[in-house]
């Protein structure tokens, strides 16, 4: 295989004493869709942004094309920001409201794009607007004259206007109606196969996700529990928050608890312990590491082999 | 039996600089232990109707038609008698419920105060009460979290409390607006568990209002599905899962992500946008999105009448 676009590396975040995100490590090739995974507070948002360095990083490596962004100085950064987009959660507040469609996807022009002349520029805008669905005449109406789903299309296309190697997609449907959900997918879909750009895409949908990636990554409790491709983890999830969590998306309630509060402290050993149905004495010792159990497919789980047979 | 709730031609303008249309000639009964679902895009006036209901819209609004709470109508009723109704007789989960909960008061001062408000009961007997009741929906450490503030409180706990303190004066009828659309998955299914057997345990009868099929197929009896402010079916929950009649709900069956099957490309997704409410169309609401619409549709609103054992508002229903 070629070599990975991006390259994460033990990468942690903390905030004050929380520690968000611990050991998160993996790799995003090419025209690839990576999938993630977890909760509300298992440090899914936190990642997105910590690779984009939109939060302050603890530790390990980030590393874009080889280059490692957390020890880029600010003009290199901004350099490689053209490069990696990202697409919010809440649409409309990801939009300024003073800004009609039109000026919102000039913005990234007139900052990378200074050259274009104002005609060209009006060019791209109209063709952007008409590839993301929402034809031109969109310009010059202001957000809140677009229905939920529209102000994700603005969103999208003003992450797209630079045309992106890697587009980061935080829960981009999430806040959306459940018919509008699959307009949206498909369009990230059709852009990622025209542009043949990177994605790292942010659910707690397990649906959803199935849909559009090609590799599935879950976290919990800001560690890295289990990595496969797509149709293994759907078929033969091993970790057990794996499998609670596709039994929920199926209208099992998961049987251990709810998710802890984000403030309730890390529990020593495995961070799902208190909640695994699996668990044993060996368990509260250190956190496992992640270990190979099959073709690209990596589990946290010091039972793993057992859960397989 | 009479019925708790009876709305009637409930009809509801936001009159801003354009005239907004919300809710358009809605009826709906709930009788007593019944589980009525709503279901609509965001803007089909599902949660209006119930906010139009119990009084709770903004001034600009403008409310008509019937609604009778327990035989009595409540529509524009004195704040005085709502007051005594809203939060004893009839009580309401909202969405989000880190913004329905006050955060700096703790949990045990907000569930008792709805008992020394609507009782007349004396606080320690209240945090007493309150107490039993955190038990009854599941939340675990329940004394401690009596002392504890919202923040302090994962969401699914948070909208535990809320559904506690909807049951605490033990109402006829609760009305849950998207209760679970802001929960994860995990959380959403024991959200759903949770009423399910609330529900038999106290025989109130549920309003559960959501955009998603799946959520509202889960637990209640009957369901009416709303667009463009209009009801455009309504049938017993397993008939209108099973046979939809109106293209519409057909259409938003097919949108429900599902986790069976092999895993497809491209996501089933409904073409269009919602109606604009400020633009009412002459024939069919729904034509410009559904698949089947011919000229009549385009020209004329089909009325909603009866059909089988439901009732429908299309011209051309989908065959039972």
């Amino acid at each position: 295989m070629s070599e990975p676009l991006l390259k994460v590396r033990d990468l942690g975040v903390r905030f004050g004493a929380t520690t968000v995100l611990k050991d998160v490590s993996f790799d995003l090739f090419a025209g690839e869709t990576l999938g993630l995974v977890g909760e509300s507070g298992s440090g899914k948002s936190t990642l997105a942004r910590a690779l984009l360095r939109l939060v302050p990083v603890s530790g390990g490596e980030v590393l874009w094309r080889g280059r490692n962004l957390l020890g880029c100085d600010a003009a290199e950064m901004r350099n490689h920001r053209r490069e990696l987009q990202i697409v919010f959660q809440d649409p409309l507040s990801s939009l300024n409201p003073r800004m009609t469609a039109g000026q919102i996807l000039a913005e990234p022009l007139s900052i990378f794009e200074r050259a274009l002349s104002l005609r060209d520029r009006q060019l791209r805008i109209d063709a952007m607007l008409e590839r993301v669905g929402l034809g031109k005449a969109a310009a010059r109406r202001y957000p809140h004259e677009f229905s939920g789903g529209q102000c994700q299309r603005i969103g999208i296309a003003r992450a797209m206007m630079l045309n992106p190697t890697l587009l980061v997609c935080d829960e981009p449907v999430s806040s959306l109606d459940v018919s509008i959900q699959g307009q949206i997918v498909n369009l990230l879909f059709d852009l990622q196969r025209d542009f043949g750009i990177a994605m790292l895409f942010i659910s707690h949908n397990l649906a959803v996700v199935r849909h559009l990636s090609h590799r599935v990554l879950v976290i919990y409790r800001g560690r890295q529990v289990e990595i496969a491709p797509r149709d293994t983890l759907f078929a033969a999830p091993v970790h057990p928050y794996t499998r609670g969590l596709l039994a929920a998306a199926s209208g099992v309630a998961l049987s251990a608890a709810e998710p802890p509060a984000t403030d309730v402290p890390v529990p020593s050993g495995c961070v799902f312990r208190d909640r695994c149905a699996y668990r044993q004495d060996a368990c509260a010792a250190a956190q496992p590491n992640l270990e190979a159990v099959g073709p690209e497919h990596l589990v946290a789980c010091r039972r793993a082999r057992d859960l397989m047979s | 039996m009479p019925e708790v709730l009876r709305i009637e031609q409930l009809t509801i303008d936001f009159l801003s600089a354009e005239r907004i249309a919300a809710v358009r000639e809605v009826s709906l009964q709930v009788s007593p232990g019944e589980c009525l679902g709503i279901v609509g895009e965001s803007g089909s006036g599902k949660s209006q109707t119930f906010m139009g209901a119990l009084g709770l819209l903004p001034r600009s609004a403008r409310a008509t038609g019937s609604v009778r709470f327990e035989g009595r109508e409540i529509l524009d009723a004195p704040r005085a008698v709502l007051n005594k109704i809203r939060g004893s007789r009839l009580s309401m989960v909202f969405q989000d419920p880190m913004s329905s909960l006050t955060p700096h008061l703790r949990i045990g001062t907000q569930l008792a105060e709805v008992l020394v408000c609507h009782r007349g009961m004396s606080w320690r007997e209240s945090e007493l009460a309150a107490l039993r009741m955190l038990d009854r929906v599941r939340v675990p450490e329940s004394k401690r979290r009596l002392r504890q503030y919202p923040h302090q409180l994962s969401g699914g706990m948070r909208q535990r409390v809320m559904i506690a303190m909807g049951l605490l004066c033990e109402p006829a009828l609760m009305i849950a607006d998207e209760p679970t659309t802001a929960l994860d998955v995990t959380v959403q299914a024991q959200i759903i568990d949770l009423l399910r057997t609330l529900r038999h345990e106290y025989g109130t009868a549920f309003v559960l209002i959501s955009h998603d099929l799946a959520v509202v197929g889960g637990l209640a009896d009957r369901i009416l599905v709303m667009y463009a402010g209009r009801v455009v079916e309504s049938a017993a929950a397993r008939d209108l899962l099973r046979r939809p009649r109106h293209p519409y709900t057909a259409e938003l069956l097919r949108c429900v992500p599902d986790l069976s099957g092999p895993p497809l490309e491209r996501m089933p997704s409904l073409p269009g946008q919602p109606p604009d409410a400020a633009q009412p169309a002459a024939g069919c609401e729904f034509a410009p999105r559904c698949p089947f619409a011919v000229e009549l549709c385009r020209a004329q609103r089909p009325p909603l009448r009866r059909l089988g054992p439901g009732e429908v508002a299309c011209h051309f229903p989908l065959p039972s």
